[in-house]
């Protein structure tokens, strides 16, 4: 249980804690934006101007809805590993690679030694945590995800590679520490998809975290084979796992529980993929089939992934669904408890 | 030996410039309505053309269409099926890409409807158009089975849905059909289950010859099964599995083998020499065996790379090609 972390760190969350992934939708004027800066035709202060609106905007949102831990939305990246990729020595950013259906990323190419420049996202934290009294999550991609990600034409292999850019990114961390932040999410998506290599991601995630003073969660385990990450997977040093549930149907939550799982639990409630808003009785139900599972202080409520992918329509209507939820379940708690 | 210079299968959908995003665009707006089926048939044509060009300049022997008219490469061929829908999306292997998975709502029947496209795109090429598809086994490991049915029945009924358009492709002139089947590596235990269903699947090809393409995993501990698998070509992937080499040479097939020796996965380009080196030791086993050819290919489709990168890619399977063939004339 890591409540008692949280409180050594100064925060006291509500059960069920309600947070998003990271992403959210750009509104059309920051697309727009990011195109015309991309073509030249504005340069970098009047795209940031677009971003710090959005970011203001979706802040606003959630502090609206009652969000208890607010991501800044990721509004000044493109992609999850492109951002840092180009954040940091090292890197090519290549041409186009398609990730899924029409949805296509710049997969950056390692051509050299990485480094870690100076911080990436802490202007970005700070400007978010400086628009809510919550405590807002910093977040970057891992070391293993960045490496998986990414072509390699420099390191000697992908342990090497991995452990190379997680070493950087703990400066990156650190900077967030200084800055303030003591919630931190290590994305590390790709845990599960290569059985293999967990020793590998696991080692990277204690080169960037270890005997650091902050609340540490990472998304794990989407979309990939969870059944054959478990249970080295759950030696990666954080305080929370975030996962898919939505779109899995739940199917590893008693597999969680069976593996002993004992750690907080971020449990993804809704679709990010699908254009269709779930109704507040289905993501309730969703809640309801964790909370008769696990020890309902360990779980968080979120969205399965970042919600770039839809629209700010969507997305709003997304969240204010897993808010609203979340919210009804919580006020049934102290019989359930 | 003849080394025939192939593609694997998939290709970059997308290359920089609007005239490289033209198919990913017209895909969005057909999404959103703006753009009706045919004229994305249009798009997809002309950049089918293009990319079949592109690999007949790279000096591929066989060519593919790329199969960049498809949303993936399980969706679209099960979703065609009747009792077939489209559900959530699933990692694809240990990729960065996704699926979206089939959910079998009745038992499937019907066709793939693969054969138009293949005589459309049939129409660029001047050298050999490759067919690819999913085997069955894979279709069924990556559907959704509701109900009582189970994973055998559900490889069976695709492969009756294979089986036919099989028989449709080599009525439009297709002579080579490749049927993939990487799920097989991770459960290799189903070798079984992939045999029945592709002597299901094989069993009117006729003239057309199927090859059995595995991949992103080492089938080295069931190199014996493949053998075994009716099929008149075996694919394999030599960068997980760089020790299959070894016991083609020690246990050569009866029939030619797909060697997926460079790196389909990474941008860095492939070493001549090293790669050359495992097809030559290959080709000579084969050679004694009487079979002739050898397709020298990535280890995987080539669309997790950049297109650039992808057709730099063909290009150096030329280049290793010639250096083999020199070696063994």
């Amino acid at each position: 249980m890591s409540r008692e972390k949280l409180k050594h760190l100064g925060i006291e969350l509500p059960l069920l804690p309600i947070t998003a992934v990271g992403s959210y939708a750009k509104p059309k004027e920051l697309v727009q934006a990011r195109a015309r800066f991309r073509n030249g035709k504005i340069d970098r202060d009047e795209l940031t101007k677009y971003q710090r609106e959005a970011t203001e905007m979706w802040m606003g949102f959630q502090n609206e809805i009652g969000v208890d831990v607010p991501v800044d939305g990721e509004m000044y990246r493109g992609d999850m590993v492109e951002y840092f990729a180009e954040e940091m020595d090292g890197f090519e950013i290549g041409d186009w690679v398609r990730s899924y259906g029409n949805r296509y990323y710049r997969k950056p190419i390692i051509t050299g030694e990485i480094r870690w420049r100076g911080p990436i996202t802490v202007d970005w934290w700070t400007f978010a945590q400086s628009l809510t009294d919550k405590p807002v999550k910093g977040m970057f991609t891992g070391g293993y995800t960045v490496m998986d990600w990414s072509f390699n034409e420099f390191y000697p292999d992908r342990r090497a590679t991995a452990l190379a850019i997680a070493r950087e990114l703990r400066k990156e961390a650190e900077a967030l520490i200084e800055a303030g932040c003591k919630i931190i999410q290590v994305d590390e998506p790709t845990v599960s998809v290569r059985a293999d290599e967990i020793e590998i991601a696991v080692e990277a995630m204690h080169v960037t975290c270890d005997g650091l003073d902050a609340y540490f969660i990472t998304h794990a385990l989407e979309y990939g084979y969870p059944e054959t990450a478990f249970p080295g997977v759950l030696d990666l040093a954080v305080d929370n796992f975030d996962m898919e549930f939505a779109n899995s149907d739940f199917k590893f939550l008693q597999q969680l529980r069976d593996e002993g799982f004992d750690k907080d639990l971020s449990l993804g409630v809704v679709d990010v993929h699908t254009h269709v808003v779930e109704s507040q009785d289905e993501v309730e139900a969703r809640i309801r089939r964790a909370v008769d599972v696990l020890p309902v202080e360990t779980l968080w409520i979120d969205p399965d992934c970042g919600l770039k992918t839809r629209t700010v329509e969507e997305a709003q209507a997304k969240m204010r669904v897993v808010a609203e939820a979340t919210k009804r379940v919580r006020a049934e708690l102290p019989s359930r408890v | 030996m003849r080394i025939v210079k192939a593609n694997h299968s998939s290709y970059p959908r997308v290359a920089e410039g609007p005239k490289g995003q033209r198919l990913r665009r017209a895909y969005a707006k057909r999404e959103t309505g703006d753009l009706d089926d045919a004229g994305y048939k249009e798009v997809v044509d002309t950049y089918v053309a293009e990319i079949v060009k592109e690999q007949e300049d790279a000096g591929c022997d066989v060519v593919t269409d790329g199969i960049v008219g498809w949303y993936d490469l399980i969706n679209r061929p099960s979703t065609r099926l009747d009792g077939v829908k489209s559900a959530g999306i699933v990692r694809w292997f240990d990729t960065n890409t996704y699926v979206r998975q089939p959910e079998i709502v009745s038992h499937p029947s019907g066709s793939f409807e693969l054969a138009p496209e293949y005589a459309d795109a049939a129409k660029n090429a001047t050298k050999q158009l490759k067919a690819v598809m999913p085997g069955p086994y894979t279709l069924a490991r990556h559907s959704i089975l509701t109900g009582n049915g189970d994973l055998t029945s559900l490889a069976a009924a695709y492969a009756d849905a294979t089986a036919a358009e099989i028989a449709a492709l080599g009525k439009v002139g297709c002579t080579l059909v490749q049927i993939e089947e990487p799920s097989l590596l991770k459960f290799p235990g189903d070798a079984d289950v992939v045999r029945n269903a592709l002597i299901r699947a094989t069993k009117d090809r006729g003239d057309v010859k199927v090859s059995l393409v595995t991949y992103f995993g080492d089938a080295m501990p069931i190199y014996g099964e493949f053998l075994k698998m009716p099929v008149d070509m075996l694919g394999f992937d030599l960068t997980y599995g760089p020790k299959v080499a070894d016991l083609i040479v020690s246990q050569p097939p009866d029939v030619p083998v797909q060697l997926g020796a460079l790196d389909g996965r990474n941008t860095k380009l492939d070493d001549v020499e090293q790669v050359a080196s495992v097809v030559g030791r290959v080709a000579e086993a084969l050679n004694a065996k009487g079979v002739s050819e050898i397709h020298l290919t990535s280890s995987c489709g080539l669309e997790f790379l950049p297109r650039d990168r992808a057709k730099r890619k063909l290009e150096r399977i030329s280049e290793i090609a010639d250096v083999v063939s020199g070696v063994n004339a």
